[in-house]
């Protein structure tokens, strides 16, 4: 059994809260009506698994652990985050540290697809 | 610079994907229809997703240019994987994956597999995998002709049944899965909080937490993989493991901070021999350990000291109990060697008999494969 299984759905699930992700800053940034509910849904549930290392679904949750595992955080930052988004108020640094988590996401992704093309039995 | 790149290169983007629908055969062998309406629809959406980028004026805000550039490098990422992956099986299709696909409708019929089956292809370069974005499960080219390795098809059936978490038929499935989560996850973070408060090594401490990590994002489904294959075919799903294990020479005692996504191999074994006692095959397993332990002792493999913090025995046990839980309750039928289905007795017959007479094994596999196939 090669990897890929694992790997094709975990890039599935990296790709949804990715796109969420990115829809949302757009959203908070320039235009609202580019986030669908579904992709504020998405992305509260990544944030809050990530403020509170409990999550609702599966795919939350091995996100949020693996993106743990490459990029160590500290859980506490994301609380008020989560908060602020829940409102669609965010400042400034809210923001960097948003699109700061949509570049890791990228990189996930990236090295998902990497793990895929070379994965081993 | 985004902005000429990004309309130089999404509309050559588009150019390609559009072109990738031509590729496919006119029409396509039927056993990979499905497929194919589904690359189609995936180009189409992949298409809009392209040109909104392009052309789309919010997009072109200075604001939002590390947003255009993330989703211009995803839906990128998405056509070459349409083309290298889906295409690829679609265009190469012949009449050897007709046969193929035959014998996944046994093996999904005998098991009451609960889920659309994926469709087959014989592309494979990396040993057995299914690729759940399309549905896809490959296989090496020639595999088909034996027998031995066929058991890990029903480990890479296993793994969509995780890609359908709101699915009401996979959902005592998801169920098992959780309380087995919630159990690692308690015995994991018990051990951080106690190697906090205690002198315990920077290194353990560290371990323990990639641990933990590695449960939650990878290996916990890996193990269920695992136990969903060898309730499907019993025995030879635990031989298979043997033999890839002995043929890879994959370190059984992988610890955490090797950063491996799949779990140690002996803790996979482990967890199937957990697994073969709840299907009343206890005399196999007892078998299936002592070679394994031989092969270990040959390949001069040791368990480290700290092995069993990262895989303890009494979770692995639970999360064979909730696994078996798990696949009756979604309705499949577990293997019973007294009326195991055509395809489970064949996997099973192989495997007995290549341990009775392996030299003459070669022979009487090629006269089964046939009435397999």
């Amino acid at each position: 059994m090669s990897a890929i299984g694992f790997e094709s759905t975990f890039y599935a699930r990296i790709n949804q809260f990715s796109r969420s992700l990115d829809h949302v800053i757009i959203a908070l940034k320039a235009e609202p009506s580019i986030a669908t509910d579904e992709d504020w849904l998405h992305t509260t549930e990544l944030l809050r698994t990530l403020a509170a290392n409990k999550a609702p679904t599966l795919a939350a949750s091995s996100v949020a652990a693996s993106l743990a595992l490459r990029f160590p955080f500290n859980a506490g930052d994301w609380t008020q985050i989560v908060l602020a988004v829940e409102k669609r108020q965010l400042s400034q640094d809210m923001l960097q540290k948003l699109d700061s988590l949509a570049w890791k996401l990228d990189e996930e992704r990236t090295a998902t697809l990497a793990r895929m093309r070379h994965s081993h039995a | 610079m985004l902005e000429d790149y990004i309309q130089g290169a999404a509309t050559q983007l588009v150019q390609r994907a559009s072109a990738l629908k031509k590729l496919i055969p006119r029409p396509p062998r039927q056993e990979f229809q499905v497929l194919a309406t589904r690359c189609c629809r995936e180009i189409d959406q992949a298409v809009k997703e392209l040109e909104f980028i392009r052309d789309n004026p919010v997009q072109k805000k200075a604001e939002l240019a590390s947003t255009r550039l993330r989703q211009f490098r995803r839906v990128s990422a998405w056509i070459d994987r349409i083309e290298n992956e889906a295409i690829a099986a679609i265009s190469r299709a012949d009449a050897d994956e007709s046969k193929i696909h035959g014998l996944l409708f046994k093996m999904t019929s005998e098991i009451v597999y609960p889920i659309e089956p994926p469709t087959i292809s014989l592309l494979s370069q990396q040993y057995f995998y299914v690729n759940c974005d399309f549905g896809l499960l490959c296989m090496p080219l020639t595999e088909l002709h034996y027998l031995l390795h066929l058991p890990d098809i029903y480990h890479e059936l296993a793994h969509p049944l995780f890609r359908n978490e709101n699915d009401v038929r996979v959902q005592s499935w998801f169920e098992s899965f959780a309380k087995s989560m919630d159990a690692i996850n308690e015995h994991l973070t018990v051990q951080i909080i106690e190697a906090e408060s205690s002198p315990t090594p920077q290194y353990l401490k560290k371990a323990l937490l990639l641990a933990l990590l590695s449960w939650k994002s990878r290996w916990a489904e890996e193990i269920f993989c695992d136990l969903f294959a060898l309730f499907s075919v019993g025995p030879a799903y635990a031989w298979s493991h043997l033999h890839l294990h002995a043929r890879s020479g994959n370190a059984p005692f992988l610890m955490p901070d090797q950063g491996h996504p799949h779990p140690a191999d002996d803790a996979r074994m482990t967890a199937l021999l957990e697994g073969l006692s709840l299907i009343d095959e206890q005399y196999a397993a007892s078998a299936i350990e002592n070679k394994w332990r031989e092969l270990l002792g040959c390949s001069g493999q040791k368990e480290p000291a700290e092995f069993h913090r990262f895989y303890p025995k009494a979770i692995i046990r639970l999360f064979a109990k909730e696994a078996y839980i798990g696949f009756t309750s979604m309705g499949c039928r577990p293997w019973n060697s007294k009326d195991g289905g055509q395809v489970g007795q064949i996997l099973n017959k192989a495997w007995r008999q290549f341990w009775l007479d392996p030299k003459g094994y070669t022979a009487w596999e090629a006269q089964s494969i046939t009435g397999l196939l």
